[in-house]
Protein backbone atom coordinates (compact mmCIF):
# COMPACT_ATOMS: atom_id res chain seq x y z
CA UNK A 1 0.00 0.00 0.00
CA UNK A 2 2.52 2.30 1.05
CA UNK A 3 4.55 1.37 -1.53
CA UNK A 4 2.92 2.46 -4.60
CA UNK A 5 4.01 6.12 -4.24
CA UNK A 6 7.31 5.82 -2.08
CA UNK A 7 8.43 9.33 0.29
CA UNK A 8 9.42 11.80 -2.74
CA UNK A 9 11.17 14.71 -2.60
CA UNK A 10 9.70 17.98 -2.57
CA UNK A 11 11.89 19.97 -4.99
CA UNK A 12 13.07 17.34 -6.96
CA UNK A 13 16.88 18.03 -6.32
CA UNK A 14 18.21 14.29 -6.38
CA UNK A 15 21.07 12.95 -5.06
CA UNK A 16 22.96 13.80 -7.82
CA UNK A 17 24.17 10.12 -8.40
CA UNK A 18 23.23 7.76 -11.36
CA UNK A 19 22.77 4.04 -11.48
CA UNK A 20 25.82 2.19 -12.81
CA UNK A 21 24.38 0.11 -15.05
CA UNK A 22 25.79 0.91 -18.13
CA UNK A 23 26.29 -1.20 -21.38
CA UNK A 24 23.90 -3.32 -20.95
CA UNK A 25 21.17 -4.25 -23.26
CA UNK A 26 18.39 -2.41 -21.30
CA UNK A 27 17.71 1.13 -20.87
CA UNK A 28 19.41 0.44 -16.88
CA UNK A 29 21.23 3.71 -17.32
CA UNK A 30 17.89 5.62 -15.47
CA UNK A 31 18.88 8.14 -13.16
CA UNK A 32 18.38 8.63 -9.70
CA UNK A 33 16.79 12.13 -10.66
CA UNK A 34 14.24 10.04 -12.84
CA UNK A 35 13.23 8.08 -10.53
CA UNK A 36 12.06 10.59 -8.10
CA UNK A 37 10.92 13.79 -9.93
CA UNK A 38 12.02 16.39 -12.36
CA UNK A 39 15.28 18.58 -11.32
CA UNK A 40 14.39 21.76 -9.80
CA UNK A 41 15.08 24.91 -12.18
CA UNK A 42 16.12 27.84 -10.00
CA UNK A 43 15.73 31.01 -12.38
CA UNK A 44 18.30 33.65 -12.64
CA UNK A 45 16.48 35.49 -10.07
CA UNK A 46 16.49 32.90 -7.72
CA UNK A 47 19.90 32.08 -8.25
CA UNK A 48 20.68 35.63 -7.54
CA UNK A 49 19.58 35.71 -4.58
CA UNK A 50 20.93 32.40 -3.83
CA UNK A 51 24.49 34.14 -4.53
CA UNK A 52 23.91 36.43 -1.81
CA UNK A 53 25.00 35.80 2.00
CA UNK A 54 21.91 34.50 4.04
CA UNK A 55 22.89 37.47 6.56
CA UNK A 56 21.98 40.14 3.95
CA UNK A 57 18.38 38.44 4.62
CA UNK A 58 17.90 38.69 8.25
CA UNK A 59 15.13 40.14 9.68
CA UNK A 60 15.43 42.54 12.34
CA UNK A 61 12.22 41.74 14.09
CA UNK A 62 12.31 38.30 14.16
CA UNK A 63 12.27 37.44 17.79
CA UNK A 64 10.76 33.75 18.53
CA UNK A 65 10.30 33.16 22.18
CA UNK A 66 11.01 29.53 23.15
CA UNK A 67 9.95 28.91 26.76
CA UNK A 68 9.11 25.58 28.59
CA UNK A 69 5.69 25.32 27.16
CA UNK A 70 2.56 24.53 28.38
CA UNK A 71 1.16 21.34 30.14
CA UNK A 72 1.52 18.84 26.96
CA UNK A 73 -0.75 16.30 28.54
CA UNK A 74 -3.84 18.65 28.79
CA UNK A 75 -3.29 20.31 25.61
CA UNK A 76 -3.39 16.68 24.20
CA UNK A 77 -6.67 16.21 26.43
CA UNK A 78 -7.73 19.33 24.67
CA UNK A 79 -7.29 18.53 21.31
CA UNK A 80 -8.74 15.15 21.46
CA UNK A 81 -11.83 16.71 22.99
CA UNK A 82 -11.90 18.99 20.19
CA UNK A 83 -11.33 16.47 17.62
CA UNK A 84 -14.55 14.02 19.22
CA UNK A 85 -16.44 17.18 19.81
CA UNK A 86 -20.09 16.54 18.15
CA UNK A 87 -22.04 19.68 18.06
CA UNK A 88 -25.17 17.57 17.17
CA UNK A 89 -25.40 16.15 20.51
CA UNK A 90 -26.28 18.97 22.87
CA UNK A 91 -25.55 17.21 26.02
CA UNK A 92 -21.80 15.79 25.19
CA UNK A 93 -20.92 18.67 23.51
CA UNK A 94 -21.72 20.89 26.74
CA UNK A 95 -20.07 18.57 28.63
CA UNK A 96 -17.10 18.93 26.36
CA UNK A 97 -16.90 22.65 26.45
CA UNK A 98 -17.06 22.20 30.19
CA UNK A 99 -14.27 20.01 30.10
CA UNK A 100 -12.14 22.77 27.56
CA UNK A 101 -12.92 25.57 30.13
CA UNK A 102 -11.74 23.31 33.24
CA UNK A 103 -8.61 22.37 31.06
CA UNK A 104 -7.65 25.93 29.90
CA UNK A 105 -8.23 26.95 33.42
CA UNK A 106 -5.31 24.67 34.78
CA UNK A 107 -3.40 25.15 31.52
CA UNK A 108 -2.44 28.58 33.55
CA UNK A 109 -1.16 26.70 35.97
CA UNK A 110 2.29 25.90 33.85
CA UNK A 111 1.62 29.44 31.85
CA UNK A 112 4.22 30.59 34.26
CA UNK A 113 6.87 29.00 32.76
CA UNK A 114 6.11 29.48 29.09
CA UNK A 115 6.46 32.88 27.37
CA UNK A 116 4.40 35.93 26.77
CA UNK A 117 3.67 34.84 23.59
CA UNK A 118 1.97 31.32 25.19
CA UNK A 119 -0.14 33.36 27.67
CA UNK A 120 -1.49 35.61 24.62
CA UNK A 121 -2.29 32.88 23.03
CA UNK A 122 -3.96 31.11 26.11
CA UNK A 123 -5.74 34.27 27.30
CA UNK A 124 -7.53 34.70 23.99
CA UNK A 125 -8.79 30.97 23.97
CA UNK A 126 -9.59 31.57 27.14
CA UNK A 127 -11.92 34.30 26.49
CA UNK A 128 -13.26 32.78 23.30
CA UNK A 129 -14.01 29.70 25.32
CA UNK A 130 -16.01 30.90 28.27
CA UNK A 131 -18.12 32.96 25.78
CA UNK A 132 -19.46 30.71 24.22
CA UNK A 133 -22.13 27.99 24.17
CA UNK A 134 -22.08 25.87 21.22
CA UNK A 135 -19.09 26.87 18.93
CA UNK A 136 -19.72 26.10 14.75
CA UNK A 137 -17.36 23.75 12.93
CA UNK A 138 -15.20 26.93 12.10
CA UNK A 139 -14.71 27.76 15.40
CA UNK A 140 -13.75 24.41 16.88
CA UNK A 141 -11.15 24.21 14.17
CA UNK A 142 -9.87 27.52 15.38
CA UNK A 143 -9.83 26.40 18.94
CA UNK A 144 -7.79 23.07 17.71
CA UNK A 145 -5.41 25.87 15.66
CA UNK A 146 -4.97 27.68 19.23
CA UNK A 147 -4.44 24.83 20.79
CA UNK A 148 -1.41 23.34 18.33
CA UNK A 149 0.07 26.03 18.77
CA UNK A 150 0.24 26.49 22.21
CA UNK A 151 1.86 23.13 22.00
CA UNK A 152 5.19 24.54 20.40
CA UNK A 153 7.61 25.29 22.99
CA UNK A 154 8.69 27.82 20.52
CA UNK A 155 6.08 30.90 19.08
CA UNK A 156 6.22 34.25 17.20
CA UNK A 157 4.81 37.43 17.71
CA UNK A 158 3.06 36.24 13.73
CA UNK A 159 1.42 33.34 15.02
CA UNK A 160 0.20 35.49 18.16
CA UNK A 161 -1.02 38.23 15.72
CA UNK A 162 -2.57 35.36 13.06
CA UNK A 163 -4.80 33.64 15.81
CA UNK A 164 -5.71 36.71 17.05
CA UNK A 165 -7.02 37.58 14.00
CA UNK A 166 -8.68 34.40 13.48
CA UNK A 167 -10.75 34.59 16.24
CA UNK A 168 -11.60 38.15 15.49
CA UNK A 169 -12.89 36.97 12.47
CA UNK A 170 -14.80 33.88 13.50
CA UNK A 171 -16.92 36.27 15.72
CA UNK A 172 -14.97 36.44 18.93
CA UNK A 173 -14.27 40.05 20.00
CA UNK A 174 -11.41 40.15 22.52
CA UNK A 175 -13.48 42.45 25.09
CA UNK A 176 -16.25 39.90 24.88
CA UNK A 177 -15.71 38.57 28.72
CA UNK A 178 -16.26 42.70 29.10
CA UNK A 179 -19.63 42.85 28.03
CA UNK A 180 -21.26 41.74 30.85
CA UNK A 181 -19.82 43.32 33.66
CA UNK A 182 -21.43 46.43 35.36
CA UNK A 183 -21.28 49.61 34.11
CA UNK A 184 -20.17 52.47 36.34
CA UNK A 185 -23.82 53.72 36.35
CA UNK A 186 -24.73 49.85 37.55
CA UNK A 187 -26.28 49.02 34.09
CA UNK A 188 -24.92 45.89 32.79
CA UNK B 1 38.81 -2.25 -2.30
CA UNK B 2 38.96 0.13 0.48
CA UNK B 3 36.91 -0.09 3.34
CA UNK B 4 34.34 2.98 3.49
CA UNK B 5 31.69 3.58 5.86
CA UNK B 6 27.84 4.37 5.57
CA UNK B 7 27.40 8.15 4.76
CA UNK B 8 24.02 9.82 5.08
CA UNK B 9 23.74 11.93 1.63
CA UNK B 10 20.10 12.50 1.91
CA UNK B 11 17.16 12.93 4.37
CA UNK B 12 13.51 13.19 3.91
CA UNK B 13 10.51 13.31 5.61
CA UNK B 14 6.93 13.47 3.92
CA UNK B 15 3.49 13.59 5.52
CA UNK B 16 0.60 13.60 3.21
CA UNK B 17 -2.94 14.31 3.91
CA UNK B 18 -6.71 14.70 3.01
CA UNK B 19 -8.55 17.82 2.24
CA UNK B 20 -5.50 20.31 2.64
CA UNK B 21 -7.36 22.76 0.52
CA UNK B 22 -6.74 25.74 2.87
CA UNK B 23 -3.22 25.66 1.65
CA UNK B 24 -4.99 28.67 -0.67
CA UNK B 25 -6.08 30.62 2.26
CA UNK B 26 -3.55 30.32 4.28
CA UNK B 27 -0.27 30.00 2.75
CA UNK B 28 0.92 33.12 3.73
CA UNK B 29 0.70 32.54 7.39
CA UNK B 30 2.26 29.41 7.63
CA UNK B 31 5.15 30.69 5.23
CA UNK B 32 5.65 33.91 7.97
CA UNK B 33 5.41 31.33 10.89
CA UNK B 34 8.07 29.22 9.77
CA UNK B 35 10.12 32.17 8.21
CA UNK B 36 10.49 33.78 11.92
CA UNK B 37 10.57 30.20 14.19
CA UNK B 38 12.54 28.29 11.98
CA UNK B 39 15.79 30.21 12.47
CA UNK B 40 15.21 29.76 16.16
CA UNK B 41 15.47 25.97 15.78
CA UNK B 42 17.81 24.90 13.38
CA UNK B 43 20.86 27.48 15.34
CA UNK B 44 20.02 31.10 13.94
CA UNK B 45 20.08 30.22 10.39
CA UNK B 46 18.06 32.33 7.86
CA UNK B 47 15.42 30.67 6.25
CA UNK B 48 14.27 31.76 2.57
CA UNK B 49 11.01 31.64 0.86
CA UNK B 50 11.92 30.43 -2.84
CA UNK B 51 8.17 30.36 -4.38
CA UNK B 52 4.63 30.69 -3.18
CA UNK B 53 2.37 29.71 -5.61
CA UNK B 54 -1.01 28.27 -5.57
CA UNK B 55 0.58 24.56 -6.87
CA UNK B 56 3.28 25.09 -4.29
CA UNK B 57 5.09 26.87 -1.72
CA UNK B 58 8.98 26.45 -0.46
CA UNK B 59 11.27 27.68 2.00
CA UNK B 60 14.55 26.94 2.15
CA UNK B 61 18.02 27.21 4.73
CA UNK B 62 20.85 27.47 2.37
CA UNK B 63 23.47 27.38 5.38
CA UNK B 64 21.79 23.75 6.51
CA UNK B 65 20.81 22.70 2.96
CA UNK B 66 16.97 21.93 4.19
CA UNK B 67 14.40 23.03 1.87
CA UNK B 68 10.12 22.67 3.23
CA UNK B 69 8.02 22.54 0.45
CA UNK B 70 4.29 21.57 1.43
CA UNK B 71 0.96 22.27 -0.87
CA UNK B 72 -2.46 21.61 -0.51
CA UNK B 73 -1.94 17.70 -0.61
CA UNK B 74 0.96 16.90 1.32
CA UNK B 75 4.90 18.64 3.08
CA UNK B 76 7.68 17.78 2.41
CA UNK B 77 11.33 18.50 4.37
CA UNK B 78 14.36 17.86 2.42
CA UNK B 79 17.95 17.70 3.98
CA UNK B 80 20.90 17.57 0.97
CA UNK B 81 23.17 17.14 0.97
CA UNK B 82 22.99 15.82 4.84
CA UNK B 83 26.28 17.39 5.57
CA UNK B 84 26.00 19.55 7.50
CA UNK B 85 24.02 18.82 10.70
CA UNK B 86 20.68 19.56 11.45
CA UNK B 87 18.05 19.41 13.81
CA UNK B 88 15.97 17.80 10.73
CA UNK B 89 13.25 15.95 13.15
CA UNK B 90 12.96 18.98 15.31
CA UNK B 91 12.56 21.35 11.91
CA UNK B 92 9.63 18.65 10.27
CA UNK B 93 7.64 18.32 13.67
CA UNK B 94 7.51 22.40 13.96
CA UNK B 95 6.66 22.50 10.03
CA UNK B 96 4.01 19.27 10.48
CA UNK B 97 2.11 20.71 13.65
CA UNK B 98 2.10 24.42 11.55
CA UNK B 99 0.87 22.95 8.45
CA UNK B 100 -1.64 20.59 10.60
CA UNK B 101 -2.70 23.82 12.24
CA UNK B 102 -3.10 26.71 9.65
CA UNK B 103 -4.67 24.54 7.24
CA UNK B 104 -6.90 22.43 9.49
CA UNK B 105 -5.69 19.24 8.26
CA UNK B 106 -7.45 16.24 10.03
CA UNK B 107 -6.33 13.20 8.25
CA UNK B 108 -3.02 12.00 7.26
CA UNK B 109 -2.67 9.87 4.73
CA UNK B 110 1.08 8.59 4.63
CA UNK B 111 3.73 9.65 7.05
CA UNK B 112 7.20 8.69 5.53
CA UNK B 113 11.44 9.25 6.36
CA UNK B 114 13.73 7.96 3.51
CA UNK B 115 17.19 8.38 4.00
CA UNK B 116 19.93 7.68 1.70
CA UNK B 117 22.93 6.14 2.44
CA UNK B 118 25.72 5.85 0.21
CA UNK B 119 28.81 2.76 0.89
CA UNK B 120 31.47 5.04 -1.07
CA UNK B 121 34.11 3.85 -3.22
CA UNK B 122 36.63 5.13 -5.48
CA UNK B 123 35.37 3.87 -9.33
CA UNK B 124 32.02 2.76 -10.72
CA UNK B 125 33.67 -0.98 -11.12
CA UNK B 126 34.35 -0.83 -7.24
CA UNK B 127 30.69 -0.17 -6.87
CA UNK B 128 29.47 -2.36 -8.68
CA UNK B 129 31.63 -5.25 -6.83
CA UNK B 130 30.67 -3.96 -3.68
CA UNK B 131 26.81 -4.76 -4.78
CA UNK B 132 27.57 -8.43 -5.54
CA UNK B 133 29.50 -8.61 -2.23
CA UNK B 134 26.97 -6.61 0.13
CA UNK B 135 23.72 -8.21 -1.84
CA UNK B 136 23.94 -11.74 -0.90
CA UNK B 137 21.95 -13.44 -3.70
CA UNK B 138 24.40 -15.80 -3.78
CA UNK B 139 24.47 -17.84 -7.65
CA UNK B 140 20.95 -17.29 -8.19
CA UNK B 141 19.89 -16.49 -10.78
CA UNK B 142 22.21 -18.44 -12.62
CA UNK B 143 22.67 -16.92 -16.41
CA UNK B 144 22.58 -19.76 -18.97
CA UNK B 145 26.16 -19.25 -20.47
CA UNK B 146 29.03 -20.30 -18.42
CA UNK B 147 31.48 -17.52 -19.31
CA UNK B 148 28.69 -14.71 -17.83
CA UNK B 149 29.48 -13.85 -13.90
CA UNK B 150 27.28 -11.41 -11.85
CA UNK B 151 28.57 -8.23 -12.90
CA UNK B 152 26.22 -5.97 -10.41
CA UNK B 153 23.35 -6.48 -8.07
CA UNK B 154 20.27 -4.10 -7.97
CA UNK B 155 17.59 -5.11 -5.28
CA UNK B 156 14.10 -3.58 -3.96
CA UNK B 157 12.94 -5.16 -0.45
CA UNK B 158 9.56 -4.01 0.71
CA UNK B 159 8.38 -5.44 4.36
CA UNK B 160 4.80 -4.43 5.62
CA UNK B 161 3.23 -5.48 8.76
CA UNK B 162 -0.45 -7.50 8.15
CA UNK B 163 -2.58 -4.58 7.77
CA UNK B 164 0.15 -2.84 5.83
CA UNK B 165 -0.40 0.28 7.78
CA UNK B 166 3.72 0.01 8.38
CA UNK B 167 6.47 -0.39 6.37
CA UNK B 168 9.83 0.08 5.08
CA UNK B 169 11.25 -0.15 1.24
CA UNK B 170 15.29 -0.86 1.21
CA UNK B 171 16.57 -0.42 -1.78
CA UNK B 172 20.38 -0.88 -2.73
CA UNK B 173 21.90 -0.70 -5.92
CA UNK B 174 25.47 0.93 -7.48
CA UNK B 175 25.53 4.50 -8.00
CA UNK B 176 28.04 7.14 -9.33
CA UNK B 177 28.91 10.47 -10.47
CA UNK B 178 29.43 11.54 -13.83
CA UNK B 179 32.42 12.33 -13.22
CA UNK B 180 33.60 8.86 -11.15
CA UNK B 181 36.29 6.99 -13.15
CA UNK B 182 34.98 3.61 -14.56
CA UNK B 183 38.10 1.64 -12.64
CA UNK B 184 41.23 2.61 -10.65
CA UNK B 185 44.22 0.79 -11.41
CA UNK B 186 45.38 -2.01 -9.49
CA UNK B 187 49.15 -0.25 -9.25
CA UNK B 188 47.41 2.91 -8.30
CA UNK B 189 46.14 0.77 -4.62
CA UNK B 190 49.71 -0.76 -4.35
CA UNK B 191 50.63 0.57 -0.65
CA UNK B 192 53.22 3.55 -1.49
CA UNK B 193 56.15 2.12 0.25
CA UNK B 194 56.52 -0.97 -1.43
CA UNK B 195 56.57 0.96 -4.99
CA UNK B 196 60.47 1.31 -6.46
CA UNK B 197 59.99 5.09 -7.83
CA UNK B 198 56.84 7.79 -7.17
CA UNK B 199 55.75 6.65 -3.67
CA UNK B 200 55.17 10.26 -2.79
CA UNK B 201 53.43 10.70 -5.82
CA UNK B 202 51.40 7.62 -5.13
CA UNK B 203 50.49 8.55 -1.36
CA UNK B 204 49.75 11.58 -2.56
CA UNK B 205 47.05 10.31 -4.97
CA UNK B 206 46.17 7.87 -2.00
CA UNK B 207 45.53 10.38 0.30
CA UNK B 208 43.52 12.35 -2.53
CA UNK B 209 40.98 9.85 -3.57
CA UNK B 210 40.50 8.94 0.54
CA UNK B 211 39.40 12.35 1.24
CA UNK B 212 37.22 12.54 -1.84
CA UNK B 213 35.81 8.90 -0.84
CA UNK B 214 34.95 10.60 2.93
CA UNK B 215 33.61 13.88 1.50
CA UNK B 216 31.87 13.54 -1.71
CA UNK B 217 32.26 10.39 -3.33
CA UNK B 218 32.11 9.91 -6.77
CA UNK B 219 30.35 6.47 -6.74
CA UNK B 220 29.14 3.90 -4.21
CA UNK B 221 26.29 1.07 -2.93
CA UNK B 222 23.77 3.49 -2.40
CA UNK B 223 21.41 2.02 0.45
CA UNK B 224 17.51 3.79 -0.13
CA UNK B 225 15.39 3.57 3.06
CA UNK B 226 11.93 4.59 3.23
CA UNK B 227 10.57 4.05 6.53
CA UNK B 228 6.85 5.14 6.44
CA UNK B 229 3.23 4.76 8.35
CA UNK B 230 -0.28 4.48 5.63
CA UNK B 231 -3.21 6.14 7.57
CA UNK B 232 -2.04 6.34 11.19
CA UNK B 233 -4.93 6.66 13.81
CA UNK B 234 -2.96 8.34 16.46
CA UNK B 235 -0.13 10.49 14.85
CA UNK B 236 2.92 11.38 17.35
CA UNK B 237 5.57 12.41 14.92
CA UNK B 238 8.25 11.49 17.89
CA UNK B 239 7.17 8.06 18.22
CA UNK B 240 7.46 8.02 14.76
CA UNK B 241 10.16 9.47 13.91
CA UNK B 242 11.63 7.17 17.17
CA UNK B 243 10.67 4.00 15.30
CA UNK B 244 11.99 5.19 11.66
CA UNK B 245 15.44 5.64 13.77
CA UNK B 246 15.66 2.59 15.04
CA UNK B 247 14.39 0.67 11.88
CA UNK B 248 16.80 2.78 9.65
CA UNK B 249 19.72 1.97 11.62
CA UNK B 250 19.62 -1.35 11.88
CA UNK B 251 19.29 -1.62 8.10
CA UNK B 252 22.12 0.35 7.92
CA UNK B 253 24.01 -1.62 10.43
CA UNK B 254 23.52 -4.72 8.14
CA UNK B 255 25.77 -2.89 5.57
CA UNK B 256 28.29 -1.55 8.17
CA UNK B 257 31.56 -2.86 8.50
CA UNK B 258 33.14 -5.85 6.15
Amino acid sequence: MGYDNPTSISNGVSTGFNDTHSGGTDSGARTVDKVFSSEANLDERTQGLLSRTAAEFRVAECKPVVGKGLNKSLLVRAREILESFDANNFVESSVDIESLRGIVAHLWESATNSTQFHQQILATLESAILTIELPNKEQLSLFREAVIDLGHDLLTQAQVDIIQRQFISRGFSPLALLGDTEDSDGSV
Amino acid sequence: MPKSSVKLVQNVFEARYERGYRYLDRCGDAMVILEEALPAISNNNVWMPEEMQPTGARIKCPDIDVTVAFDAYRLCVDHNPADVKCPFEAISKYVFDTVVAKFDIRKIIRLGNRQFYVIPTDSVEDADQLSVKKVQLKDWPKPESNDMNIRQCQVTTVFENSDRSIGTQLCVKPVSRVEAPLQVEKRLRTPPHLLATGQREALIGQLRRQKQREQDPVAGLMVDIDYNWVKPEEVTLETFFDKADKEIKYLTGLFQGK
